[in-house]
C-alpha cells in the first residue's frame, strides 16, 4: 500500500492503510554507538591520506608548539562535537537534546575569534592565499567521509535539515582542517586560516540551500 | 504487551510509549490503538494555530504519515510525546511553508469574502482590513493602484513601475505618501 494521503479520503481510512503497512523495524542504536564507527573508520582514512600527501617536514617540532596544539584541539572538539550533534539529530527530537549543536557552534565561533586575533597580531600573509596543493588535499580528505556521513544521517529522520547540512560541514571541515595542518607547513592566517577552510564553508553554504532536499523525507 | 493490557494504570505517555514499542516489534493492532489515539491530540495540538482549521486534517494526516516513516527514530526508552511535538510542529511549519510559498496566495482582494475566511489569522481584524479599503476611496486612482499594488499585493516595485510606466522612485514615493496619509485617515 502506498502512504500518500491523497489516496485516503480521511484519518481512519489512512490510519488503516498504515496499520496494514505496518514492518518490524529495529529502533536506531545509541547516537554515540552510531557515529563511532564513521568516526574510527574517517580518522583512519584521514591519516592514510595525510601519509599519501606527506606529513609535514617540521611535525616534531610542531607537537611541541603550544598554539598549533591548541588550533588542532579546538579543530577536533568541533569536528568530534558536530559529529556527535549530527548523529542525535538523527531522530525527531534531537533524542530531548536539543542544547547539543550549540556545543560545535561554540567551539566554532571560538575558532573564528581566536582566527581574528591572530589576524590583528601576525596579519593575513596574502602571499600564502593561493590554492596550489591545500584545495585538492582538503577535497582527497573529506569527500569520502562527507558522503559517507551524509549516507548515515539519511538513515534518520531529521527535523531540523539546514542545522544538520551545517553540523555535517563542520565534521568534515574540522576533519579536513587537522589532516591538512599535519600536511601543509605553511601556518600562516592566510593559510590555515582562510585557504583551508574557505572551501569548505563554501560547500557548506551551498548545501545548506538544498538542505531541504537533501534531508527531505 | 502485558503492561498494555493494562492500560488504565498508564498515563497517556507510557501507553503510547507501549504501543510504539509493540508497533516496532510489528504488533498492527497496538499500532492502529496508537494512531487512532494520537490522531485527536495532533488535531488538538495543532487547530489553535491555524489560521484555516481546515488545514489541521491535512496536517493530522502528514503527523500519521510521518510517525509512520520515522516509527524506527523512536526509542521507547524515551518518552513518547516529545517525539511527537517534534514530528508536529516539523509537518506544521513544512506545511505552511509551502502552502505560503505558492505565489497565487499573495494576490489578494479585500472585497472577497474569502479572503478573510482564508487569509486573515485574526479574524477579528478583518473590519480593519475593511476600514482601509474604504479609505483607499478617498485618493486617486493612480495612488490607490500603486498602494494596493505595491503594500497589499506585494508585487516588486519594479514590476509596478514597469506596468504604470513610471521610475521606480516615483512609485516608491506614491506607496509611501499614501501610507502615511492612510495611517492619518484610521487613526
Amino acid at each position: 500500500m502506498s502512504i500518500n494521503k491523497d489516496e485516503h479520503k480521511n484519518i481512519d481510512s489512512l490510519i488503516e492503510g498504515l496499520s496494514g503497512d505496518l514492518q518490524c523495524c529495529k529502533p536506531l542504536s545509541c547516537p554515540f554507538k552510531r557515529i563511532a564507527p564513521w568516526a574510527i573508520l574517517s580518522a583512519a582514512y584521514m591519516a592514510f591520506i595525510v601519509f599519501f600527501i606527506g606529513i609535514r617536514d617540521d611535525l616534531i617540532d610542531k607537537s611541541q608548539d603550544v598554539l598549533f596544539l591548541f588550533e588542532i584541539s579546538l579543530a577536533s572538539v568541533i569536528s568530534i562535537t558536530a559529529a556527535i550533534a549530527s548523529s542525535f539529530m538523527c531522530s525527531p527530537d534531537m533524542c530531548e537534546r536539543k542544547w547539543i549543536p550549540t556545543v560545535s557552534i561554540t567551539s566554532a565561533a571560538i575558532f573564528l575569534l581566536w582566527t581574528i586575533v591572530r589576524y590583528s597580531v601576525e596579519g593575513i600573509a596574502y602571499e600564502d592565499i593561493h590554492w596550489d596543493h591545500c584545495l585538492e588535499g582538503g577535497a582527497l580528505i573529506g569527500i569520502l567521509p562527507a558522503i559517507a556521513l551524509v549516507l548515515l544521517i539519511k538513515k534518520g529522520k531529521t527535523t531540523a535539515p539546514v542545522m544538520m547540512v551545517a553540523m555535517n560541514t563542520l565534521t568534515v571541515s574540522g576533519l579536513a582542517y587537522i589532516a591538512m595542518r599535519f600536511a601543509c607547513a605553511v601556518d600562516t592566517v592566510g593559510h590555515s586560516g582562510i585557504v583551508q577552510i574557505t572551501p569548505f564553508i563554501i560547500s557548506g553554504l551551498i548545501l545548506g540551500l538544498l538542505a531541504r532536499k537533501l534531508y527531505r523525507w | 504487551m502485558a503492561k498494555i493490557n493494562n492500560d488504565d494504570d498508564l498515563t497517556q505517555d507510557e501507553r503510547w510509549r507501549a504501543f510504539a514499542q509493540a508497533a516496532q516489534d510489528g504488533d498492527k493492532q497496538s499500532y492502529s490503538k496508537l494512531l487512532s489515539q494520537i490522531a485527536p491530540y495532533i488535531r488538538a495540538t495543532i487547530s489553535h494555530s491555524l489560521a484555516n482549521p481546515e488545514w489541521a486534517d491535512d496536517i493530522t494526516q502528514e503527523v500519521l504519515i510521518s510517525v509512520h516513516k520515522s516509527l524506527n527514530t523512536y526509542s521507547p526508552k524515551r518518552p513518547f510525546k516529545p517525539w511527537l511535538r517534534a514530528l508536529i510542529n516539523f509537518r506544521r511549519a513544512d506545511y505552511l511553508r509551502k502552502y505560503y510559498s505558492k505565489k497565487g496566495n499573495e494576490q489578494t482582494s479585500l472585497d472577497n469574502p474569502e479572503f478573510i475566511k482564508k487569509y486573515v489569522t485574526e479574524p477579528s481584524l478583518a473590519d480593519e482590513y475593511i476600514d482601509v479599503d474604504r479609505a483607499l476611496k478617498e485618493f486617486t486612482d493612480e495612488q490607490r493602484n500603486i498602494f494596493t499594488k505595491v503594500k497589499i499585493e506585494g508585487h516588486a516595485i519594479k514590476d509596478v513601475a514597469e506596468e504604470l510606466d513610471m521610475s521606480e522612485s516615483a512609485v516608491k514615493v506614491s506607496a509611501h505618501r499614501t501610507l502615511q496619509k492612510l495611517r492619518g485617515l484610521l487613526r
